[in-house]
């Protein structure tokens, strides 16, 4: 078959320019453009202004590709001779590099796009992140005074007080421990936002911890001159698999919205359960309230920024991320008489056999009169918390503290000195505290080499947990903490029997 | 009278084309269109006493220097570089690709310029002359800001 030799692809015109040794057009079969004999190559376009320096006395041929003039695109050789004479080839390409032009075009606008897109999506990681480390710093630094005022209001509800003071030490320890809560509330929403959710999965009776909520509540709402009203279904099971906490998270927090919006006398809430398949149960929570709650409510567990949550709502918005991290939904239905209705539905795995729950710790810590003090080494370089642990471990008689604030005064006492405890926190004078323990165990003796070190930090996810325990320490503090929280954890890791 | 060739290079989308018509033509088109190969155009420019043609060569934009077919940087006297201070990937590889144009090119001047200053937010150049102080010139082919500066530069390099 002959080619169609109309397809300009294949029909490419091309024009001969022979030159003279003084860079003049000696002669041109104008196939394309119409040049006049004569003319210095120079005055033709600025292109051939830098042809000419190709021409050297010497011979050469070069190739230049897709040079764009006079509105068309040209394959140009340019053929050099000793004599300075040469000869210059045009070929028309210009269809060509049309398309080619309109494939780059489309390539090159995605490729931008593209860069352009990723640039703004790392600015909003970026953004994103140093929200979540402003949040951190911003809890870092309130938890040391509230470190101060949980443990010494609980020190001093300890002592002798009239009943005034009674009241008022109590009013501030219950303030402090609602700080604590939102404190707490803010980091676990950054957390859960940030696709860092930790879920336990223990063995725990559901049973007591329904009568344990219902107990709270009961005299909670009887201040109001409310009733609370619980009903449990026969079927629900009595031990669950899963993290107590959050349960009791989910169930308050219901609770707690239904007495913010009540306008009746009565809260009820209903548990059941909808089935039991693949040994887990899906439960139902359902709490009945007079009173509507707000339009928006339902829908907060949308909002995926922080920012835009409003502080009633910060509780909420937890539940919802807890109620998605169990498999389960929320929902919130207007019932006829103004009544309103809270459903949760979650599923929980439940124990097949009989299980034996492990004794529960008692909070408060028990009373020690020693024989031997016990010499603790604190290291920690703010001045609050430090005060705090001082004072703490100082109200017990049991403990000959030192306080070290700076990490080279603290290895010299280290290997000086015989301590029985080391307490350190999370980082002093920019040294962090997991960097710190490597230096004190690097270096240790035979006398300071099993020293129990505890660390008293504010991080305290199970990754940052496992670092601490990994890197050396007994165990970890959660700051704030309480007088109790403090003392159980250094008594479990003391050897007694040798103070005693 | 003297001629001098002057190539623009650097990534795509920067704006070469339109620091060249901003600067040959003075006008300045919001339109984005890809150059293929090659564009040559010209100026006169008078630097003291000196009369001088810039033979300015538009090549078309690419990530690799070493892409740009080598007979169109043949003869070159000074080469601009031009990034985009928007788009940190056209100037991630500068001192590579500057290290390629002096190894092949000898001492030929390289200038390098961010361009689209006009895209910062009032106040913000000067910060940002700092954060890309491995640039020697800021500029906006939309608005024109130092773009004679930058030629008249570059001339005063080529005749010193």
């Amino acid at each position: 078959m002959i080619s169609d030799n109309t397809n300009t692809d294949f029909v490419v015109k091309v024009q001969f320019i022979a030159i003279d040794d003084q860079g003049r057009i000696k002669k041109s079969d104008q196939n394309l453009i119409n040049f006049k004999e004569g003319t210095l190559l120079i005055d033709v376009h600025p292109f051939f202004e830098s042809v000419v320096t190709f021409f050297d006395f010497k011979s050469d041929h070069i190739k230049l590709d897709c040079v764009n003039m006079f509105d068309h695109s040209y394959d140009i050789e340019v053929i050099t001779h000793k004599d300075n004479t040469g000869v210059i080839i045009l070929r028309d390409r210009t269809d060509f590099y049309n398309r080619i032009q309109k494939i780059a075009q489309k390539r090159n606008e995605s490729l931008i796009f593209n860069e352009v897109l990723e640039l703004k999506n790392n600015m909003l990681h970026e953004k994103e992140a140093f929200k979540t480390k402003f949040i951190q710093n911003f809890a870092h630094e309130v938890r040391s005074p509230l470190t101060l005022i949980s443990a010494f209001s609980s020190l001093l509800l300890k002592g002798e007080l009239n009943l005034d003071q009674t009241k008022l030490v109590e009013a501030v320890n219950e303030q402090s421990d609602k700080l604590r809560k939102l404190m707490d509330d803010i980091i676990e929403l950054s957390q859960l936002k940030k696709g860092k959710p930790e879920i336990t999965n223990a063995p725990f009776s559901f049973i007591k911890l329904i009568e344990s909520i219902h107990l709270n509540f009961s005299s909670k709402i009887s201040i109001s001159s409310n009733i609370f009203e619980m009903s449990v279904s026969p079927d629900v099971p009595e031990f669950l698999i899963g993290d107590k906490r959050r349960i009791e998270q989910i169930i308050s927090n219901l609770i707690e919205n239904a007495l913010l919006y009540n306008s009746g006398n009565k809260i009820r809430l209903d548990i059941s359960e909808n089935n039991r398949r693949a040994g887990k149960s899906s439960l139902r929570f359902v709490v009945h309230h007079e009173g509507s709650v707000p339009e928006d409510l339902e829908n907060r567990h949308l909002v995926k920024d922080i920012e835009k949550i409003e502080p009633e709502g910060l509780s909420f918005s937890i539940v919802r991320e807890l109620v998605d991290l169990m498999d389960g939904n929320i929902s919130i239905k207007k019932i006829d008489n103004n009544n309103t209705q809270q459903i949760i539905n979650i599923r929980v795995s439940f124990p097949l056999h009989h299980i034996e729950l492990p004794v529960k710790e008692t909070n408060t810590a028990q009373q020690y009169n020693f024989t031997d003090k016990v010499k603790v080494l604190i290291a920690d370089q703010n001045s609050t918390t430090q005060f705090t642990a001082l004072k703490v471990l100082v109200s017990t008689g049991n403990f000959d503290t030192v306080v070290y604030k700076d990490p080279r005064e603290l290895l010299e006492a280290v290997e000086k000195y015989e301590y029985d405890l080391i307490l350190i926190s999370s980082s002093i004078s920019q040294i962090d505290a997991v960097e710190l323990i490597g230096i004190i165990k690097e270096f240790a003796n035979d006398k300071n080499k099993s020293i129990p070190i505890i660390a008293l930090t504010v991080r305290t996810s199970k990754e940052d947990i496992a670092t601490y325990r990994k890197a050396g320490f007994k165990d970890v503090v959660k700051k704030p903490y309480t007088d109790d929280e403090l003392l159980n954890t250094i008594y479990k890791r003391l050897n007694l029997k040798k103070f005693l | 009278m003297t001629s001098k060739k002057i190539v623009i290079v650097g990534s795509f989308g920067v704006g070469k084309t339109s620091l060249i018509r901003r600067f040959v033509d003075e006008t300045f088109s919001e339109d984005y269109k890809v150059t293929i190969g090659v564009h040559i155009l010209k100026k006169t420019v008078e630097i003291q006493d000196d009369i001088i043609n810039l033979i300015i060569w538009d090549t078309e934009g690419t990530d690799d220097i070493e892409e740009i077919r080598k007979a169109y940087l043949l003869g070159t006297h000074g080469f601009i570089y031009v990034t985009d201070i928007t788009r940190p990937k056209t100037y991630e590889n500068l001192q590579a690709h500057k290290t390629y144009l002096s190894n092949e090119f000898g001492n030929v001047p390289i200038i390098t310029v961010g361009n689209k200053t006009d895209l910062l937010a009032k106040g913000s150049i000067a910060q940002k002359k700092e954060e890309l102080d491995f640039l020697d010139l800021l500029i906006s082919a939309k608005e024109g800001n130092n773009v004679q500066r930058l030629f008249e530069r570059m001339a005063k390099m080529l005749i010193s």
